[in-house]
């Protein structure tokens, strides 16, 4: 219940929120809106301005020859693309954005341009317009926030959770730990330059089936301690990962005595992650 | 047992420096010219690991994941200029056309200030790596794609084949794409008669939807921000006449032009200010975190210094020492600009130094999540801020910008790369040291080559931008400088008073107020889907929303070795045949 009010109020609140912030205080909008309108004019004009040259430059070359079809096409095209110019320019006026000469509207519409406020003005400005549903918009997103995060902290804290909650973390690195002893000996009875297809397949099994699994859930670990105290097993656990991913990259170059390095590494790593887990949550 | 001496593992070797310093200086060199050319930059990772690939394994015979990793970080590292570079100094040399007070621009300011920004990004990122790669798990997908490169030698062939068939796909949608065969985006809007400004369009990008696919659930924010933008407040913002015209236009003119306002105006600011708030309040909720790293640091070097072995990762003392070094860097650039004295200077570089560490976690946390990072409007912050810090002095402004930009792609860079180097089991502290080493290399060369193209016209005119001979003949040859264009208006906006500090302000509040909701990066992710067009996140979601139902349907391993590869192969795909493009048009003067 609690985590669909605070939902709730995060959608509303955002909405509402962000609306508010979008909003342009009244001076910027009639800025905006008469530099909108002038723009629209201009490019309008500058439209029907280029496509009746290119019209001109066409009927020109026609002339000059009346058997070429690909001068015949030009001019088509340059035809057709003048009636559309044309077509928008009349539309604009139809639509009353302009009347009489489209320069002297386009000159008018920018001489009617009011000022840009200032900074400050704009500011004070959109506060007026927008502010008032902005506050109300952080404010639920606050709440709602505070209703997820105490929600979350009730789940987390909850004895059927678990140790660390749906994910066992002491008990994967204590498997992850036995998984590393068993490789040890494996990896140190390698040959040097040694196929090594089996080792590393078995490395990406202990990747999928044990350490992805605890980095996907690692949300609900930062929730039962907050973030300092799941750094401080989680920096060694992924110490300990970056290792094993070392041992797969020597393996596969090769260097069985780098592999060995990184794999007690890895080993020690996991270890120290163990104990700073006992230390956090102590059995 | 194969009793033999064993050859050391070459991880941060001579030759993988040298050969990422080579291929870092080339791409420099080359990206600029290109992002002047056609306005964007392109990402240099996927590029180094595959020429790492034949050179140093093909060619040299060097076995090493981890070498090639460090190849690809010094090469990248040092092409992170070429786009913090070329996306703000030339709105100032195209400014000095019109005003030749700015042509007094101090060119060593310049060069201490992109060093700055260079260096600062990397040691930013040292304490965060811990917070965002192996904490958050932020998802970096160019960097799992760089990693699943680097990895294929030991992948089974189905994870190869799945690899190959992305990338394949990838190049032929771009092909595609770059001949007009399929549109730029998909429209469905436009095909059901919706207006403008409640668009149903998909950015056709291979690479897009890779890292949707990448990211699963965890992008699902983002795609909702997108949602949020386009589907309810756009037209609640029509409907309720915030955007209405003031005199009547025709119906498609005026959807258009409510559209073009909605973004401009509203979404895009908003957004900006949203990413800045979330921003900070990450800063303050992962404070502890971070101070706890640090520790770590220093306990680890300790120990390792005990044990007489190097600590996985660089101490505290390097992070203080290069922070401080950049610090005084930007002092001394502030300092030689024209008109500032020592107190602008000093206070140029604080508040410069804070908004560099804020764009960097914001720009970090962003391209960790989805790939894309928000480049031009925290640089545009960085010289609004300044511009009215100094009252309107626009050297000074530029320079700071050419710090943050710098500084901000470094970020990204190294943040994606260490997330490259987590998962082949790289040693982080090689990955920084590397980076540290080549970090003065990159400005240098980007800042030499723009200034080598804006004169080389030996009539004095300009090299490049609408002023040049070039442009105006409308000749192949023509470098039309897009984003310093874009910078430069801005820079003409500022004058007039023109800064949506509304927007930054409201929208930092609501940032401030989503992040405190338990969803990791939720105001980043909702602020950075306003400041980008629909099109990109709505097909980035696509990719989430897939990935979800693929491992509903078949489970996590299936997703971990099936579609991770093919999604990489996408990502890899795409960056590849975009770059052969682009050189392609260079070389045959099709641009």
């Amino acid at each position: 219940m609690q985590r669909a009010v605070a939902w709730v109020l995060l959608l509303v609140g955002v909405v509402l929120g962000a609306g508010g912030a979008a909003t342009l205080g009244h001076d910027h909008g009639a800025h905006r809106a008469s530099v909108t309108h002038a723009q629209a004019l201009s490019r309008a004009a500058e439209r029907f301005a280029a496509a009746t040259k290119a019209n001109a430059d066409a009927s020109t070359n026609l002339a000059a020859a009346t058997d070429d079809p690909a001068a015949r096409r030009a001019a088509d095209l340059a035809r057709a693309s003048h009636s559309a110019a044309e077509r928008d320019v009349q539309a604009l006026r139809a639509a009353g954005a302009f009347d009489g000469d489209l320069d002297a509207a386009i000159a008018s519409a920018r001489a009617a341009i009011p000022p840009l406020p200032g900074p400050s003005d704009r500011f004070v400005g959109w506060l007026r317009a927008g502010g008032p549903a902005w506050a109300v918009g952080v404010l639920l997103i606050a709440v709602g926030a505070f209703l997820a995060r105490r929600d979350l902290n009730a789940r987390m804290a909850r004895p059927a959770a678990g140790s660390g909650g749906a994910v066992d973390l002491p008990g994967t690195l204590d498997r992850v730990l036995a998984e590393i002893d068993a490789l040890d000996p494996e990896i140190a009875s390698l040959p040097l330059d040694a196929p090594s297809v089996t080792v590393r397949a078995r490395l990406d099994r202990i990747q999928d089936d044990l350490l992805t699994p605890v980095v996907e859930a690692r949300g609900q670990l930062v929730a039962r301690h907050g973030l300092s105290r799941f750094a401080v097993y989680f920096g060694a656990f992924s110490a300990g990962e970056r290792n094993l991913a070392r041992v797969w990259s020597a393996l596969t170059d090769g260097h069985t005595p780098t592999a060995i390095e990184a794999l007690r590494a890895s080993r020690a790593a996991f270890a120290e992650a163990r104990e700073a887990w006992d230390r956090v949550e102590p059995r | 047992v194969t009793i033999g001496k064993p050859r050391p593992y070459p991880e941060l070797s001579v030759i993988g420096v040298l050969l990422g310093t080579a291929q870092g200086v080339v791409m420099t060199a080359a990206f600029v010219y290109i992002a002047l050319k056609l306005g964007f930059g392109l990402a240099g990772s996927t590029v180094a690991a595959i020429i790492g690939f034949t050179l140093l394994r093909g060619v040299l015979r060097r076995k090493s994941i981890v070498e090639n990793n460090i190849n690809q970080t010094v090469a990248s590292g040092i092409n992170t200029a070429s786009a913090g570079v070329v996306f703000t100094l030339p709105a100032l040399l195209l400014l000095s056309v019109s005003d030749p007070s700015l042509a007094d621009y101090p060119i060593g300011a310049l060069i201490f200030a992109a060093i700055a920004g260079s260096l600062m990004g990397i040691v930013l990122i040292i304490p965060l790596r811990k917070q965002m790669v192996e904490l958050e798990r932020l998802r970096f997908p160019s960097g799992v794609a760089v990693a699943t490169l680097l990895r294929s030698p030991g992948e089974g062939l189905e994870q190869g084949a799945l690899l190959l068939g992305g990338a394949a796909i990838a190049a032929a949608l771009t092909i595609g794409v770059n001949l007009a065969f399929v549109p730029e985006e998909l429209d469905l809007g436009a095909i059901a008669a919706l207006p403008p400004w409640l668009p149903v369009a998909l950015y056709v990008s291979a690479a897009n939807l890779g890292a949707g696919l990448l990211s699963g659930r965890g992008g699902l924010p983002f795609a909702a921000g997108g949602v949020l933008a386009w589907w309810v407040l756009s037209p609640i913002a029509v409907a309720a006449g915030w955007v209405a015209p003031a005199a009547p236009l025709p119906g498609g003119l005026a959807d258009s032009v409510a559209a073009g306002e909605i973004f401009s105006q509203m979404l895009r600011p908003l957004g900006i200010g949203l990413l800045i708030g979330g921003a900070l309040a990450g800063v303050f909720s992962a404070l502890p975190a971070v101070t706890g790293a640090m520790r770590s640091l220093a306990a680890a070097a300790r120990l390792a210094r005990d044990r007489g072995a190097s600590p996985e990762e660089l101490p505290p003392l390097w992070v203080y020492a290069g922070a401080g070094g950049a610090f005084v860097l930007l002092w001394i650039s502030a300092f030689l600009a024209p008109g500032v004295g020592v107190v602008g200077a000093t206070l140029i570089a604080v508040v410069g130094a804070i908004w560099l560490a804020l764009a960097g976690v914001i720009v970090a946390t962003a391209t960790g999540h989805t790939d894309i990072s928000p480049l031009s409007g925290l640089s545009l912050i960085a010289v609004t801020l300044m511009y009215f810090l100094t009252g309107g002095n626009i050297t000074a402004s530029i320079l700071i910008g050419v710090a943050v930009c710098v500084a901000i792609n470094q970020c990204a860079d190294m943040m994606s790369d260490l997330k490259t180097g987590h998962l082949i089991g790289a040693r982080p502290r090689d990955q920084q040291v590397a980076q540290l080493i080549v970090s003065w290399i990159g400005p240098l060369v980007a800042i030499g080559v723009l200034f080598l193209l804006w004169h080389l016209p030996a009539d004095g005119s300009p090299g490049f931008g609408g002023d040049s001979t070039a442009c105006l003949e409308g000749t192949a040859q023509c470098l039309s400088a897009p984003q310093g264009d874009a910078l430069k208006s801005v820079l003409a906006a500022l004058s007039q008073g023109d800064a949506a500090i509304d927007k930054y302000v409201s929208g930092a509040a609501l940032g401030g107020a989503l992040s405190i909701f338990p969803i990791g990066g939720v105001a980043v992710l909702v602020g950075l889907a306003m400041y980008l067009p629909f099109s990109i996140t709505l097909g980035y979601g696509v990719g989430c929303l897939l990935a979800m139902a693929l491992g509903r349907r078949f489970g996590g391993r299936f997703v971990g070795r099936r579609l991770v590869p093919f999604a990489a192969g996408l990502i890899v795909g795409e960056a590849l045949v975009q770059l052969a493009w682009s050189l392609g048009l260079l070389a045959f003067g099709g641009a």
